[in-house]
């Protein structure tokens, strides 16, 4: 492997600086041949992409999920396993970049599912007791929530519904007037 | 997916948004309740960053008063597992602590600071005090 792809991972990086050039080989006990394989792939398609800063972390705009480009989509297109390795892998071998693509993978996979869906798509157990749930529940139902799209648009409909109705019976109130009147 | 360490859990955590993670991930396993403690979404750590500028004058009605006492501060409030005011102007130093899992979005900050903020310097400058955070921006 060249120099330059090692160095995405900050592990190899700061080895090959302590060992200096030697061609013995460096052992990586926690990542298994295959996975090493993936993450190689990984590396050297992003040889050139500029490394990642410190405080990368504190721009917002990187703590999106929904930023994945074509490649690493396709790339991470794994089974859950070797997502999972994929993600304790690019850990070890602190490579942030992959590290957040697994995790952007993994919570995508989330976004929008109900807790026991979650639980099945990952083999979770439910450990809770029923009556520690409903506390869960409740501890959680004190959060106030941001609007999202299907509240804001279900709270217009029941806006127009309303307007409707009071224009109806306004509508109705003025046609009985006049009725009477005439 | 349990069985991840948990910084690994919480990094996935944060790049959910705060509706699925606190409706859901906490009524999953222990392990997801006990990783989400110290997880905020939309958080690259596991503490609430906040800055804002909080603009406090001095209320004093009479005239000449208000043209002696009047004054506008500035100080900035950093938020590491609580609100830290400081201002090399004044001298002022305040920290608040806040239970971060329970941020969710900036106007809940804003007035949880505006709130404890107000009595805190209310007591300090025994005064009444008009206050107003500004630009209050959390990561």
């Amino acid at each position: 492997v060249d120099k330059e792809v090692a160095d995405r991972s900050v592990l190899l990086k700061n080895m090959l600086e302590d060992v200096g050039e030697s061609d013995k080989p460096i052992p990586l006990p926690n990542v298994t041949g295959k996975v090493l394989k993936k993450v190689i792939t990984y590396c050297e398609h992003h040889r050139n992409d500029p490394l990642p800063q410190p405080d990368d972390d504190l721009d917002d705009t990187k703590r999106r999920s929904d930023d994945i480009d074509d490649w690493d989509a396709d790339f991470i297109k794994v089974d859950n396993d070797q997502l999972f390795e994929l993600i304790l892998a690019a850990n070890y071998m602190d490579i942030k970049p992959l590290l957040d693509l697994g995790c952007k993978t993994v919570a995508n996979m989330i976004k929008g599912k109900t807790p026991e869906q979650i639980r099945e798509m990952f083999n979770i157990e439910n450990d809770f007791t029923p009556e520690e749930e409903e506390q869960i529940r409740k501890e959680n139902e004190y959060v106030s929530l941001p609007l999202d799209d299907s509240m804001m648009l279900g709270g217009i409909a029941c806006l127009l519904y309303y307007s409707l109705c009071i224009a109806n019976q306004s509508g109705c109130q003025h046609y009985h007037r006049w009725a009477s009147e005439s | 997916m349990e069985l991840l360490p948990v910084e690994i859990l919480q990094a996935i955590f944060r790049f959910l948004p705060p509706k699925d993670f606190y409706s859901k991930i906490s009524v999953i396993c222990r392990s997801f309740r006990d990783a989400a403690r110290n997880a905020i979404p939309g958080c690259s750590g596991g503490k609430v960053g906040v800055c804002c500028w909080i603009r406090v004058t001095n209320g004093v009605l009479d005239e000449y008063h208000r043209q002696s006492y009047w004054f506008t501060a500035r100080f900035k409030a950093v938020h590491y597992g609580g609100v830290e005011v400081w201002t090399s102007m004044t001298g002022i130093s305040e920290r608040i602590d806040f239970c971060a899992i329970r941020v969710t979005e900036g106007g809940d900050l804003v007035r949880g600071v505006e709130n404890v903020l107000l009595k805190r310097l209310e007591r300090r400058f025994q005064t009444n005090i008009a206050l107003a955070v500004e630009g209050l921006q959390y990561s």
